[in-house]
């Protein structure tokens, strides 16, 4: 992960999208994702193939992240769908399930390849909450040594009930301490927050103005 | 100012040792789009309904909106400076708005920020925007009449303390006219007034205050300002934040107040955008299904309360604008059926010079009577019974056909009737002085004097019994009786010869089917007989 210091960057990784692309499509995309991968993670959830189609689906999105020419590939619409749609079968018919092909497939026919790496992070998301553990982003001004991490993670494991994996990323504006990002909470503990409370305690004090005329 | 830094290190030292860091655990969520005052926000799955959150850049905005993945959120402010991938975070409280004695003779923004160059608002305390109206126990009838110092209000569409009275009508027949003429004469009842101007034109609001100022009525005003360039969320909480300021004089200082919306279809025209920016299906005229609601619950916490809560009370007049004359459409015929009533205008009334131009014959205030004190009830029981038959009498005439004497008379008290309601702008008039008025009228004593000499007639009869007469007017004042009828029938009919003397008036033959003041007021019980026939 690169040094996350604008907030935008920041705030995409926070739901673990990795992809820039992800939070600039609008609202209209994020429904759209999120009912794909809500459609595959029910079906991967009934036909108990939670396992196979999660792995596939990450090891397609790892050459989709890696290889340029994959993606272009995919979403060229001057090609053919059918051709597109022979290529990923005869290159992936082996190394992944059946059940992530046809959906990829069906990604090519409804002309939605932009939202594969959206529908990867929501269905990531969907999957680590099934079998009960959460993703925690923490964010730090330096990196954390492992033993912090298992630290941090056993306490994080303590208050959230869940099993926790930890991803480190390094901000040097929070200064010190450090800021855990899991599905919709924020846990606070950097030292600019200290500093920025202190601030307005200090400012808000009443200041004896008249005393210091007098001084 | 000498800054001790010494004193100043110390103090931050101190703070410094007493600071104890807590774990702070916030819902946060990512903007995913942001246009025109709307934001979509993904997470905040706890977000409630009209919770408040923060942008990171310190933007407050109101969630609106509760979808299966996203939150609606109307923003509080510029939206351009928010951008996609901000973070929301849940404040865990609703909106509310600083509230206090402060405000008054200020203009504030629908959040209490100033508008004015008169630095910032000192409120103590602060109130929600959004709250229940008061229930049934809470509730006292409104019997306390409210003067607007306009006669023909104040006559026929009397207003109690506590009502709901709609001003409706075209572009330019006199609402805000008759709204500001009525905080103006509030000046020596105690009431305190809120004008909440909603989508109105920077200028409009401008020339409102200007107005307010020259009649000293901003000492006891507040202005709550959502001009046609304030976002239209704004324009939308404006008439809440507005309630709210006026509900603390009601419920903690135990006061009177009124409160003029203007106007309520543009408050409507922005919750319609604001609804259809949030994919709301539209209904009639595109309006929202829950645009009934979104005026009861702001007209309902207009009340008068009971004694045991102190007695206040929140008049309300919300003003609509009419699309020529249509009053059958969705947002007037709505607020028809909330208030207790309506003060009609018409366009060409106004253009007729009948200012203001009210049709008597469709106002109505539901409350009566009981709105009006007991001279006023006692004069103006026949006005409006006269008028109509004025109305009625005046389509006939328009045939051309003969009209025997007592017909002509009535027509010609009904116009010096007509135009006795006139009554200019800012000018506004003490009951005292109309029960007076009205009652002379009434009783033929301006029967002889040609119509256009009947406003002349009007401000010189006043100086006249003011003048000699101090004690009739005062004892109406302090009893709010009319004790001495007999007497001021006789300064009616005295004043009336004088005026036609000094004024070389020639009176009409018996032909002509007019006869003297005295002559007329004999046969006033006949009159009306045949005029009801």
């Amino acid at each position: 992960m690169p040094n996350n210091t604008d907030c935008q960057t920041s705030v995409k990784t926070e739901h673990g999208l990795g992809d820039d692309v992800f939070l600039t499509m609008g609202h209209k995309k994020y429904k759209a994702s999120m009912a794909y991968a809500k459609a595959l993670f029910n079906f991967a959830v009934d036909f108990k193939l939670l396992g196979p189609i999660g792995k596939g689906f990450e090891e397609f999105i790892c050459i989709w992240r890696q290889s340029s020419l994959m993606r272009r590939f995919i979403q060229c619409h001057a090609i053919d769908r059918n051709t597109r749609k022979e290529r990923i079968n005869s290159l992936f018919k082996d190394r992944m399930h059946k059940g992530i092909l046809c959906f990829l497939g069906k990604l090519i026919d409804n002309s939605h390849t932009e939202l594969i790496p959206g529908i990867y992070s929501m269905f990531s998301d969907m999957a680590d909450e099934a079998r009960n553990k959460r993703r925690v982003r923490v964010v730090s001004a330096f990196p954390l040594n492992s033993s912090q991490k298992s630290r941090l993670q056993k306490t994080l494991e303590d208050y959230l009930k869940l099993a926790v994996t930890i991803s480190n990323e390094i901000d040097p504006r929070i200064l010190g301490g450090f800021v855990c990002y899991t599905d919709s909470i924020k846990i606070d503990m950097s030292l600019k927050r200290d500093l920025e409370k202190l601030k307005d305690r200090v400012l808000t004090m009443p200041c004896g103005g008249d005393k210091k005329d007098e001084g | 100012m000498k800054v001790n830094v010494a004193e100043l290190s110390q103090i931050i030292q101190k703070e410094l040792e007493a600071y104890e860091s807590l774990l702070e655990v916030d819902e946060v969520g990512t903007v995913l789009e942001v246009g025109d005052g709307i934001a979509r926000v993904s997470g905040l799955r706890n977000a409630m309904s009209a919770e408040m959150v923060e942008f990171e850049n310190g933007i407050q905005g109101i969630v609106f909106n509760l979808e299966q993945e996203t939150v609606g959120i109307v923003i509080l402010g510029d939206y351009l400076k928010i951008k996609e991938g901000f973070q929301a975070k849940r404040l865990k409280r609703l909106l509310s708005v600083p509230v206090g004695e402060a405000l008054l003779g200020r203009i504030v923004d629908p959040l209490g920020n100033p508008l004015d160059d008169m630095g910032p608002v000192r409120c103590e305390e602060s109130r929600l925007v959004e709250s229940p109206a008061p229930g049934i126990s809470a509730r006292k009838p409104v019997r306390t009449p409210l003067q607007t110092g306009i006669k023909a209000i104040d006559a026929m569409v009397p207003i109690g303390r506590g009502q709901r009275e709609l001003i409706i009508g075209d572009r330019k027949t006199g609402k805000t006219a008759i709204a500001i003429d009525t905080i103006i004469n509030q000046r020596e009842s105690g009431v305190i007034c809120i004008y909440v101007a909603i989508g109105q034109k920077t200028s409009t609001i401008a020339a409102v205050v200007e107005k307010l100022k020259e009649y000293d009525a901003m000492d006891y005003t507040i202005i709550v300002s959502a001009s046609a360039s304030a976002n239209f969320p704004l324009q939308y909480i404006a008439p809440y934040a507005g309630c709210a300021m006026a509900e603390w004089f009601v419920n903690e200082k135990h006061k009177d107040t009124l409160i003029v919306y203007d106007d309520l279809s543009k408050h409507a025209d922005a919750y319609r955008q604001l609804s259809l920016l949030l994919n709301r299906p539209p209904g009639r005229e595109a309006y929202p299904g829950d645009v009934f609601y979104l005026h009861s619950r702001l007209l309902e916490r207009s009340a008068k309360l009971s004694d045991d809560l102190g007695g206040g009370s929140m008049t309300a007049l919300p003003i609509i604008e009419t699309q020529e004359g249509e009053v059958s459409a969705y947002i007037p015929t709505n607020v028809i059926s909330i208030t207790d009533g309506q003060i009609y205008l018409l366009p060409n009334l106004f253009a007729a010079g009948i200012r203001p131009a009210i049709d008597v014959g469709i106002s109505v205030s539901r409350v009566g009577g009981n709105a009006q004190i007991h001279a006023m009830k006692q004069v103006a029981g026949t006005l409006r019974l006269e008028m109509a038959q004025f109305r009625e009498l005046q389509a006939f005439a328009q045939l051309g056909t003969d009209l025997d004497p007592a017909t002509q008379r009535q027509l010609k008290r009904g116009m010096c009737l007509v135009e006795l309601l006139k009554q200019p702008q800012f000018k506004t008039m003490k009951v005292e002085d109309q029960v007076a008025l009205i009652y002379v009228a009434s009783h033929g004593c301006c029967d002889m004097i040609p119509p256009g000499m009947v406003r002349q007639f009007e401000a010189e009869f006043l100086e006249y019994i003011n003048g000699v007469y101090p004690h009739v007017i005062s004892d109406i004042a302090q009893t709010g009786r009319l004790n001495n009828k007999t007497l001021l029938k006789e300064i009616g009919e005295e004043y009336s010869r004088k005026f036609i003397k000094d004024h070389n008036i020639v009176q009409d033959t018996e032909e002509d089917g007019c006869e003297c003041p005295q002559k007329t007021e004999q046969q006033k019980p006949h009159d009306v007989e045949g005029g009801s026939r």
